[in-house]
């Protein structure tokens, strides 16, 4: 396993329950358990895959590590800090060191902002011209022109969109960023150089991705470990080598002869 | 939904105790006194004060709250009109049947209209027809009721004289026969009612339009269609249906509308109703029948929304009774 | 500004939204301009002209103090628009911002706050207004004041309705995540994403203030001499409504059209800022 001192992020028996409002004139409300006392781990540095079929509970570990959604048992460390015994100050501080970037790039973006104003709102510099040359450095980091400042989010298109959500996720210089199925709302051209650019984004700087997807293909060419997710719990947890050449669990090989990664024996 | 009914009326209590009080306090600080109408400028402060102290009126603010509270909650007193010396409480009730029996035939033509031209327009959308209606529906939405009162009035009542334009019954009503009182009543409700009827059809006409609009281009109503099924039972059995149950729910809700629309046409036709005690209570200061009237008042706005609430739990049956969000 | 003319732009392509913009652009006109437009002084009175039907030198007429019936509309363009636009705001502000905390803080301040709007949804607007309005005697500022003051709960209804919904976009989050204040979130990215709904909610809500206006002041409980509303102006008109039928004739045209432009703009402007088909054109 991991050093423990290479750890970014600790998760111990994490688990998320949902309140459904039944159906029926008086309605029960029914508990449905998302997530089931997972643990996992991701080193500084490493792209940590978890996948499963939508429902398997990956996207609420996401939104908890986010701190949108509140666990109903379990501890989230990151950099050795409990996340749910923070005040909320150290909470707003450490939030900026975890950025998302969603599948839907569309309603991840305020519509009423223009492209400078998004990425200045993540920068934290206030003197007005170092922080139009941050922005504009940020938009060149995901290839795009400086021409965009001005512009309007339903202005650009689905890739620019998405590239100006990585740019916002990098303005305040994170350590870890979470991208849950980051291309699958992409067009297939798109998606390769979304791809591209985040390999390349890993390489120039020192962040860790936590990467939520469906798509085996999107995980291997960023992963270096992954987790498999099943109804709640981790069914499998290995390299990302191991995973696509001898996976252990018969739903991992499920999963990839699925998505035709491999044969079926 | 008895038991749910009980309850909402018990948890509504909070919101007449507020509000009776609210208005009490109100009309209390309000300018103006009602020992102004008893008054001409040379009379004497000492009448003055003794008419004060005749209607209890010298105490301090809160001991003339907790005695009117008392007198109200223990013995249902609600005091004597500074007016006319009769039972608040009597007055109210001896006007209330009149403003419903306007309110519920104006209620009654203003759905039917409302409905009938509503659906018309839906299943005509985009058509001439459709664009005459909804033009008729604007229409009306933006007449002001005394302006279209007071023209109807002007018309069938003061030049062709068709129709009385006053009172709820002609001065020989008492020597009619049954029948011929009944007639009588309904010659006098017609312009009222008509007046009434044509400012609310419009509200439910609108959205009966564009509910029914939405539920025509839904995907049940086209997979109807293309089993089938005759028009008629597509647009009884399956779009009317369900274009109707959230008209239930705004029924309720438009009470406090229909009321004030009532006070209104009450005061332009001279009827004996609410609106006219209302009025007549506020110019005058008559506290005691103002205190009474609010009561009423109060109790057929929390009747509106419970049964708009329990309309709506009727009408749909995913809705949770008991769900505050 | 750009926005603005765009918005017109899209807003003239329907006929409603023509008909709209060009009867409520005319009444503000007739408002600013008031003293530049009207033809006689509106507080005037000819005692031999008393009562006369509409002729060239009086268009409208005059009312039963010679006073000509055109110039005192065009006045009380000022009262009635006046209080319609000054208590439709007053309700947006405080509908507002009631519907925003409620809906984005929700918890505990979610419930105490509908609770509030619930009890004064239950109050008999129209009578509490005949009870303030008419016990007082009500100055314009007054009786807008009250008006908008009854009249926010829909609108608070309605925003935390939109809030609740816009909370969960993703772009909210991305601004929690990057530590950004609740304020600054709740000021910057959600208000200007419901301001569709609110300048809806608000368009049609000028006009219902100007029919309530205009109810109070014919029944004699709104706006005192000597100003006058178009339902004061129509209160004279009422003793003998055919008699001299060009009082309420006139006074009734000019609420009419101006309700019909509010609500044909507030239809038009619903169609128009629906986020469903705004998202679509992008």
């Amino acid at each position: 396993m991991l050093d423990s001192e290479k750890l970014i992020l600790r998760i111990e028996e994490l688990s998320i329950s949902y309140q459904s409002s039944g159906s029926g004139f008086w309605g029960n409300n029914k508990e449905i358990v998302a997530v089931n006392e997972v643990s996992l781990s991701v080193g500084r540095g490493e792209t940590f895959a978890i996948v499963g079929e939508s429902g398997s509970g990956k996207t609420s570990i996401a939104m908890s590590i986010l701190g949108f959604v509140k666990p109903a048992a379990g501890t989230i460390e990151f950099n050795d800090l409990n996340l749910f015994s923070l005040d909320s100050k150290q909470l707003r501080e450490t939030r900026r060191l975890i950025q998302p970037v969603f599948q839907d790039a569309n309603s991840a973006l305020n519509p009423r902002m223009t492209v400078e104003t998004i990425l200045g709102d993540g920068i934290a510099i206030s003197d007005e011209n170092e922080k139009r040359e941050k922005t504009i450095s940020l938009l060149k980091s995901v290839g795009l022109s400086p021409d965009f400042l001005k512009k309007y989010p339903h202005q650009l298109s689905g890739g620019q969109k998405q590239r100006l959500c990585i740019a916002r996720a990098l303005a305040p210089e994170p350590e870890l960023i979470i991208l849950d199925e980051p291309v699958s709302a992409q067009d297939l051209s798109i998606q390769a150089h979304i791809l591209r650019l985040l390999s390349e984004i890993k390489k120039t700087k020192n962040i860790t991705y936590l990467l939520i997807s469906h798509d085996l293909n999107v995980v291997r060419i960023l992963a270096d470990r992954v987790a498999v997710m099943r109804s709640g719990i981790i069914v499998e947890e290995s390299s990302c080598e191991k995973f696509f050449s001898d996976p252990t669990h018969p739903y991992s090989q499920e999963l990839l002869e699925n998505s035709g990664l491999i044969q079926r024996a | 939904m008895l038991a749910y009914s009980i309850r909402r009326l018990i948890t509504a209590l909070p919101t007449l105790f507020f509000g009776v009080s609210l208005t009490f306090f109100i009309i209390r600080l309000a300018p103006g006194d009602p020992t102004d109408r008893f008054l001409t400028p040379s009379m004497s402060p000492k009448i003055k004060a003794a008419i004060t102290e005749k209607f209890g009126l010298n105490e301090p603010l809160p001991v003339q709250y907790m005695t009117w509270a008392k007198n109200v909650v223990l013995n249902f007193d609600f005091g004597k009109s500074f007016a006319n010396g009769r039972e608040a409480s009597q007055v109210i009730l001896d006007a209330l049947p009149y403003t419903l029996l306007l309110s519920s035939l104006s209620l009654l033509f203003g759905v039917l209209l409302g409905l009938i031209s509503g659906v018309y327009s839906a299943l005509k959308a985009g058509t001439r027809t459709d664009r005459a209606i909804t033009s008729f529906l604007l229409f009306f939405y933006s007449v002001p009721s005394f302006w279209l009162g007071l023209i109807l009035l002007g018309i069938f009542s003061i030049e062709l004289g068709w129709l009385p334009g006053s009172q709820i019954s002609s001065i020989f009503h008492e020597r009619l026969s049954f029948f011929g009182k009944i007639g009588d009543y309904a010659s006098h409700l017609v312009l009222p009612v008509l007046t009434l009827g044509l400012t609310t059809a419009p509200v439910y006409g609108r959205f009966v339009r564009s509910s029914m609009v939405e539920v025509l281009n839904s995907d049940f109503i086209v997979s109807a269609r293309a089993r089938g099924l005759s028009e008629r039972k597509v647009v009884f059995n399956y779009g009317l249906r369900n274009a109707l149950l959230p008209l239930i729910s705004i029924l309720g809700t438009s009470f406090p509308a229909l009321f004030s629309g009532a006070v209104i046409v009450e005061v332009i036709y001279s009827l004996p109703g609410m609106g006219r005690v209302m009025v007549d209570a506020a110019l005058g200061r008559d506290y005691p029948v103002i205190m009474a009237a609010s009561v009423v008042a109060f109790i057929a706005v929390i009747i509106g929304n419970l049964l708009a609430d329990i309309g709506y739990a009727v009408a749909d049956p995913r809705v949770r009774i008991g769900d505050s969000s | 500004m750009n926005n603005f003319k765009k918005l017109i732009s899209k807003l003239w392509k329907s006929t409603s939204g023509r008909i709209g913009l060009i009867l409520v652009a005319l009444f503000l006109l007739l408002a600013l301009g008031a003293p530049l437009l009207s033809p006689y002084d509106p507080v005037k009175q000819n005692l031999i002209l008393r009562s006369s039907p509409p002729s060239f030198s009086h268009l409208f007429g005059t009312d039963l103090f010679g006073r000509d019936i055109l110039s005192r509309l065009i006045y009380g363009a000022r009262v009635s628009i006046g209080i319609g636009l000054g208590s439709a705001f007053l309700a947006v502000i405080l509908g507002s911002a009631v519907g925003l905390a409620a809906g984005f803080l929700r918890g505990r301040t979610d419930t105490v706050l509908m609770r509030i709007v619930d009890l004064l949804l239950g109050f008999p607007k129209f009578f509490i207004l005949l009870l303030v309005v008419g016990l007082g005697s009500p100055s314009i500022w007054l009786t807008a004041s009250v008006l908008g003051a009854l009249s926010w709960m829909e609108i608070a209804r309605v925003v935390r309705g939109e809030v609740i919904l816009i909370r969960e976009m993703n772009y909210v989050k991305a601004a929690t995540a990057l530590g950004l204040s609740p304020m600054n979130i709740a000021l910057r990215y959600v208000l200007p994403n419901v301001s569709g709904s609110i300048i809806v909610s608000a368009t049609l809500l000028i006009g219902t203030m100007i029919l309530i206006e205009a109810s109070l002041s014919y029944l004699g409980f709104g706006v005192q001499p000597p100003d006058a509303s178009w339902g004061t102006i129509m209160n004279q008109g009422r003793i003998d409504p055919l008699g001299t039928w060009w009082i309420s004739v006139s006074a009734g045209l000019a609420i009419i059209l101006s309700l019909i432009g509010f609500n044909l703009l507030g239809d038009s402007l619903r169609d128009v800022l629906d986020p469903r088909t705004e998202n679509a054109q992008s």
